[in-house]
């Protein structure tokens, strides 16, 4: 009889048991927040196709194409793809607006477009506030909007300053100076020009760069009822493989104390750019993700973002992935054509071991930031807006 | 004899016809009631790629529960914990802390415990102490879009996780209090130090020290 009850309990342990067996792990597919639009401002970081590609490393299946940032952040808004508004037509050298797509980035933007050399106008697409200009008639406000800007104007801003060595240069930066800030402003802060007074210039045009983006999203984005707007702020971009290689022949050129001393001018200009514009964006509902820390963060510790390389682009890498000028950019036919995941998963370059080598590399080409990054970036800002309550 | 007289009176349970019974060797004893499951969670960090300091804590899950017991001698019994499975929400934590649920996942601990009953068997009341060994089966774990959202994935790949099934010691304190000869009221409290590891669809994987404290409350029948 002991052998009955402890069968009658065996079998009551396994029908309970059974009675809960057969389901399988899984996942909730539905977004918490379900935007009708997700619309984006900026620059290449975030151009999902203006020029025909994005400018990261192209998928090789063009069914699985790589999420940028503002994909990554948007699929989870229920968005699942972007395209672009403006698409470049390179024989007209004309932008055609296809109004079916929410994405106004356009790689090149500036917040102050009038330093931008081919086309110095901020009523083109690549002025960041004209995107917004544009984009913001048809605003809705349960759309989720995204914007940035600030790269572009400070990597100018930079070039100016490394220039300002000779009257000529010295009179080209305050021209450039002086299509943001009053030059009569310019040349009060500037007197008799020194490493200094130069400097101080470049942190003034740079907090008129915040001010004017912070302005440009009040007007056009806040001031449509959005509730739901990111801001991302401007990364340091001494980081990047472009800024790296100017500082080396700033160092060789005239030391390593000068070299340091142009990366903390950058950075110190790239800072009141950004204060500027969280002062600017003060009061609003808009949140802003400080894109400089978090690059900080992944530039400090790249093994905790499983990153190998935060220094050297993937795309030379490979055959092709520099162009014939021996740039090692993504604006170049030749380097986008050479630089996609099937290339480089086949060409695995000499000190790398896996057909992956490439998913762990911080920067695509000079200045753009490969798919691992992007997604990194992306799922930093939904953090940021998972504790907002959003996503 | 005994025990053949006590298999004939099962059917009999739910019609309450029984004789007098103490907790004396051969009792057998099932009790139903509730069980409240409070993990005493010390999360690791979730590996790279992650951002430092990724942490998740784990909530209470309250189920219908019972048990059944055996008396082996006057003072040594068998027990079997019976639960429905439980769910227990996983929260972000750590640097990650606010950004509420990233997942539950569904738990059923199944205990078998070794327990010494203190007093005579005729007593009313009857503390008693146990340790066992439990199998914590994790299962039907299910991400929340975001988690999705915050581990890089998308809707469309959305990030799953698995969390592994474990075993573990129990040790227990309780104590059965008589209403009359056949029906009794059951507390106990059980500690299970249980770690367990958590995997993501992305690669990742956190350690976890669950160490779940569980109090239960039953009414029993002696037969």
């Amino acid at each position: 009889m002991k052998q009955w009850k402890w069968a009658a309990v065996a079998a009551s342990c396994a029908v309970i048991l059974a009675g809960c067996g057969g389901a399988s792990d899984g996942a909730s597919t539905t977004p918490k927040t379900i935007a009708p639009s997700v619309k984006v401002f900026g620059d290449s970081i975030m151009d999902s196709g203006t020029f025909g590609y994005k400018f990261t490393i192209q998928s090789a299946d063009p069914a699985n194409p790589f999420l940028i940032f503002p994909e990554v952040v948007a699929a989870n808004f229920g968005v699942p793809k972007l395209c672009s508004f403006f698409n470049f037509n390179a024989a007209a050298s004309t932008f055609v607006p296809n109004t079916a797509c929410t994405s106004y980035a356009v790689a090149g933007g500036r917040v102050n477009n009038l330093t931008n050399p081919p086309a110095p106008s901020n009523t083109v697409p690549w002025s960041i506030t004209y995107q917004m200009a544009v984009g913001s008639a048809s605003l809705a406000p349960t759309d989720v909007v995204i914007i940035d800007g600030g790269g572009n104007d400070l990597a100018d801003l930079t070039g100016a300053y490394l220039g300002a060595t000779t009257p000529a240069g010295i009179g080209a930066y305050m021209t450039l100076l002086g299509t943001l800030l009053p030059p009569a402003t310019v040349s009060a802060i500037i007197g008799t020009p020194t490493a200094t007074s130069l400097g101080t210039a470049a942190g003034a045009y740079a907090q008129a760069v915040g001010q004017t983006l912070a302005a440009s999203v009040k007007a056009n984005v806040v001031a449509k009822g959005v509730s739901k707007i990111v801001v991302v702020n401007t990364t340091d971009i001494t980081t990047t493989p472009r800024f790296q290689a100017i500082l080396g022949a700033v160092a060789a050129a005239s030391g390593s104390a000068q070299s340091a001393a142009v990366q903390g001018a950058v950075r110190a200009w790239t800072q009141a750019l950004n204060a500027s514009l969280a002062q600017g964006l003060a009061g609003t509902n808009v949140q802003i993700f400080d894109l400089y820390t978090e690059g900080a963060r992944i530039t400090a510790t790249p093994g905790q973002f499983a990153l190998t390389n935060i220094t050297t682009p993937a795309c030379p890498k490979v055959t092709g992935g520099i162009s014939s000028v021996g740039l090692a950019a993504l604006d170049y036919g030749v380097t986008v054509q050479a630089c996609n995941s099937a290339s480089m998963s086949t060409n695995i370059p000499v000190g790398e071991t896996s057909a992956n080598w490439w998913k762990s590399y911080a920067f695509s080409d000079q200045f753009h930031p490969t798919p691992a990054l992007h997604q990194l970036i992306g799922q930093a800002i939904n953090l940021q807006l998972a504790k907002a309550g959003w996503l | 004899m005994k025990n053949t007289v006590k298999f004939l009176l099962i059917p009999a349970i739910l019609a309450c016809a029984a004789a007098a019974q103490a907790q004396t060797a051969g009792t057998w004893m099932v009790r139903g009631g509730g069980t409240t499951i409070t993990p005493n969670v010390s999360s690791g960090d979730l590996t790279a790629p992650s951002l430092a300091g990724t942490k998740a804590s784990v909530g209470s899950s309250s189920r219908l529960s019972g048990g059944i017991t055996y008396m082996v001698d006057n003072n040594f019994s068998v027990d079997v914990p019976l639960a429905v499975p439980f769910q227990h929400d996983i929260s972000g934590d750590g640097a990650i802390a606010g950004v509420g649920k990233i997942a539950d996942v569904k738990a059923l601990p199944a205990t078998l415990l070794a327990q010494w009953r203190f007093m005579d068997a005729n007593s009313a009341f009857r503390p008693y102490v146990g340790l066992g060994i439990t199998y914590a089966a994790f299962y039907a774990a299910r991400s929340t879009s975001t988690l999705t959202a915050i581990s890089g994935g998308t809707p469309s790949n959305p990030t799953t996780l698995t969390i592994d099934s474990k075993w573990a010691g129990t040790v227990q304190l309780g104590a059965s209090f008589a209403i009359d000869k056949r029906w009794f009221v059951d507390a106990s409290y059980t500690y299970t130090p249980l770690s367990t590891t958590t995997k993501l669809s992305t690669g990742q994987t956190q350690d976890i020290k669950l160490d779940p404290s569980s109090f239960s409350l039953a009414i029993g029948y002696k037969f």
